[in-house]
């Protein structure tokens, strides 16, 4: 900076100086400016013209003057020469200067560039650095990602795997389930079906029994002098072997010697034939007897 | 909590599956027998002196007598006892033994006497029926009835007409005359009480609804008169002493009435009577015999015999007048009806080939069930409850009195009479 204010302020003088002189050259041409100065004529030698006569006369005095003038002319042009001369001198100094200055100057700016250049350089250097940097950057962020792509992709991958594998899994175990849930129905229908003819064959033997039941009751049913139009519900329970050991009234035909006599006939039955097959007997240890004489 | 939850679900289940484990069993059909009782003897308080009555054997005989019961054979009972928790239920069970009856006779400190009784319903292990009834030595007879009636109607579902009376009359020759008597006696025949004596013939004995009054025939004077005695009294009055044919009385159901038979104007014609201004009203109009007349027990209804279709037939005239309508069809000859105390049935003398016995005929359908078998019988009388008929039979000792079972299944003979017995009447339940 100082240095900058250095240049700028020789600059500056230099500048002053130059307009100083500019300026002065500017007066001094001002000042003659008044006085045009005519430009030097050519002299001319008159000899040849011989006729004396006042013309002629005054043609010399004419000639005379214009001598003086030549003369006058003459000094003024050499001094303008000087002037000229200095002139030139000063340009040509002035120009040195300059180009000295300009030297100078361009070498001030060569430097300037140079420096500039130095800088863009180092600046470009610094930017490829960074941009080697930065690249190298972005080749390990790449890289990373890329990693990371990989990794997920393996991921996926092993994701995918493991779903394919579990899908297959539940395949295989839905085709196993299936194959044992067909098992069970096919060993089902067969338990069913040995049951279906446990079940007719139990049946037959409790509609058996039941039949004896009903006749046994019916033979202990009296119905001496009871009202017609009566019916009333009893539950029973019977040990096994039939004998009956509860019997309850859950539906009153609203005659207490009617539901007493229904009770009675179920009690005097007792002990009820039943099946000695204690499976069997357990389907009927419950009885629902409904009176409806 | 949860477990509780769950607990209770199986218990549900539990409950639901025994609920579904359940046969169910219908019974459209029974039998008809007569009702197994076992009467154990009642105690008595003085033991060691004779009880002034076998309460015992009294009720085993009503109930016997009616048909209705199978009454244990005293020497078959597993056991004797007289208090309800001396009773060893397991016992009866085994035997079969729905019923018992156990009671206590006890001497008063006034001289009276308490008799109390239970009846067990031996399967449910609980008394049906229990009373303590205080008696004189005079009633014992009767609270043994009494038992009879509560045992009858808690174990058939009616009444009892065990504690009721009897009306009849008797005939004995005594020195070559004849002795004519109106007597009342228990239903069972016994206390026995003449009403009234008679030399000329007594006929037609009608008991009063309230069983207060008796009404009959007399042939006492000339003629033939309806006369009406208080029982208690033996004060009686003639009622109806027209000329001719006085016969037949019969008295309405709310008592204040008689229905009767008169020949006063001509022909045996039914009329109804006032008992307070001795009024008559005519009923029938015909030509024909109409005679023994009998009230619906609505006190709507006569019912009367009447050949006016030629041979005697039974027929029904309404007690506001109008047309009688024959309601018997069946055989030549049905007489003397009574109706049932349901109004269904009118008992009636029915005649089949010569023999002469007592038929039921049904109002329903206008069937006739002949429930005696034997050549004469006579004058059918319903209890009061409906259950049997008692009428007078004619076998080779006589005239007696008999009962039937309305089924025809229970025939009795209640030969406590010497001499004829004829023309019983069932009094009423007594008040």
């Amino acid at each position: 900076m100082q240095a900058n204010w250095f240049l700028t302020s020789r600059s500056l003088v230099l500048s002053i100086i130059l307009h100083l002189v500019l300026g002065a050259v500017l007066i001094f041409s001002f000042e003659f400016s008044p006085k045009p100065t005519p430009p030097p004529k050519p002299i001319i030698n008159i000899v040849k013209a011989t006729a004396v006569d006042k013309k002629q006369v005054e043609l010399e005095l004419k000639r005379l003057k214009e001598q003086d003038d030549e003369k006058i002319a003459k000094e003024i042009k050499r001094q303008k020469d000087l002037e000229k001369q200095a002139d030139a001198a000063k340009k040509k100094r002035l120009a040195e200067e300059k180009k000295l200055n300009d030297i100078k100057k361009k070498k001030q700016q060569e430097t300037e560039k140079r420096k500039k250049e130095e800088a863009k350089i180092k600046k470009l250097e610094q930017e490829k650095k960074e941009l080697e940097k930065k690249t190298k950057l972005e080749e390990q962020k790449k890289k990373k990602a890329e990693e990371e792509r990989k990794k997920i992709e393996a991921e996926k991958q092993k994701l995918e795997a493991e779903k394919k594998k579990k899908e297959e899994e539940k395949r295989k175990a839905a085709e196993e389930k299936k194959r044992k849930e067909q098992e069970k129905a096919l060993q089902d229908q067969l338990d069913a079906e040995l049951e279906a003819e446990q079940q007719e064959r139990d049946v037959s033997t409790i509609q058996k029994y039941q039949a004896l039941i009903i006749r046994a009751v019916e033979n202990n049913f009296n119905q001496l002098n009871l009202p017609e139009g009566l019916s009333c519900v009893i539950l029973i329970r019977m040990l096994e072997g039939g004998k009956v050991v509860e019997a309850s009234i859950v539906k009153s035909s609203g005659n207490d010697l009617f539901d007493r006599r229904a009770e009675n006939a179920v009690y005097s039955a007792s002990p009820l034939p039943v099946p000695e097959e204690i499976r069997i007997f357990e389907k009927m240890r419950n009885i629902r007897f409904t009176f409806v004489p | 909590m949860k477990v509780m939850f769950k607990f209770l679900i199986t218990g549900l289940m539990f409950v639901s599956l025994q609920a579904q484990a359940v046969l169910d069993i219908k019974i459209t059909q029974g039998i008809e027998q007569a009702l197994p009782i076992a009467i154990v003897p009642f105690s008595w308080s003085q033991a060691g002196s004779v009880a002034p009555i076998d309460l015992t054997k009294v009720i085993t005989d009503d109930l016997k007598r009616s048909g209705r019961f199978d009454v244990m054979d005293e020497r078959d009972l597993p056991q004797r006892p007289t208090e309800f928790d001396a009773i060893n239920f397991n016992d009866w069970r085994k035997l079969g033994m729905e019923n018992i009856l156990i009671g206590n006779l006890e001497l008063t400190e006034t001289g009276g006497y308490d008799v109390s009784f239970r009846l067990i319903d031996v399967y449910r292990g609980k008394q049906i029926a229990g009373f303590r009834i205080p008696a004189k030595s005079n009633l014992l007879r009767r609270v043994a009835h009494q038992i009879s009636d509560i045992v009858f109607e808690k174990l058939t579902g009616t009444p009892g007409a065990f504690d009721t009376r009897v009306a009849y009359i008797t005939v004995k020759k005594i020195e070559d005359k004849k002795v004519h008597t109106l007597q009342i006696a228990d239903a069972d025949g016994y206390n026995a009480q003449i009403l009234l004596e008679s030399p000329q013939p007594l006929l037609s004995p009608s008991w009063s609804p309230d069983g207060k009054r008796i009404a009959y025939v007399s042939f006492e004077g000339r003629n033939s008169a309806i006369y009406v005695q208080d029982i208690l009294t033996g004060k009686r009055e003639r009622v109806s002493a027209y000329e001719g044919i006085n016969s037949a009385p019969s008295w309405s159901p709310e008592g204040s009435r008689l229905a009767m038979t008169l020949s006063k104007d001509g022909n045996t014609e039914i009329y109804v009577m006032s008992l307070y201004s001795k009024t008559l009203k005519r009923m029938t109009v015909h030509g024909g015999i109409d005679t023994e007349p009998t009230w619906s027990p609505d006190g709507r209804k006569l019912a009367f015999t009447s050949d006016r279709s030629g041979g005697p037939q039974i027929y029904e005239v309404d007690i506001r007048g109008g047309e009688p309508k024959r309601i018997s069809f069946n055989g030549k000859y049905n007489a003397r009806p009574g109706y049932s105390p349901d109004g269904r049935y009118i008992s009636l003398v029915h005649g089949v080939n010569g023999s002469y016995r007592i038929g039921l005929l049904d109002l329903s359908n206008g069937s006739i069930n002949t429930l005696t078998n034997a050549k004469l019988d006579e004058s059918p009388s319903f209890a009061p409850n409906g259950g049997m008929i008692i009428y007078a039979t004619t076998g080779a000792h006589g005239a007696q009195l008999a009962a039937v079972s309305v089924d025809g299944r229970i025939h009795q003979r209640l030969g406590l009479q010497q001499g004829d017995v004829r023309e019983p009447a069932w009094g009423p339940f007594l008040k």
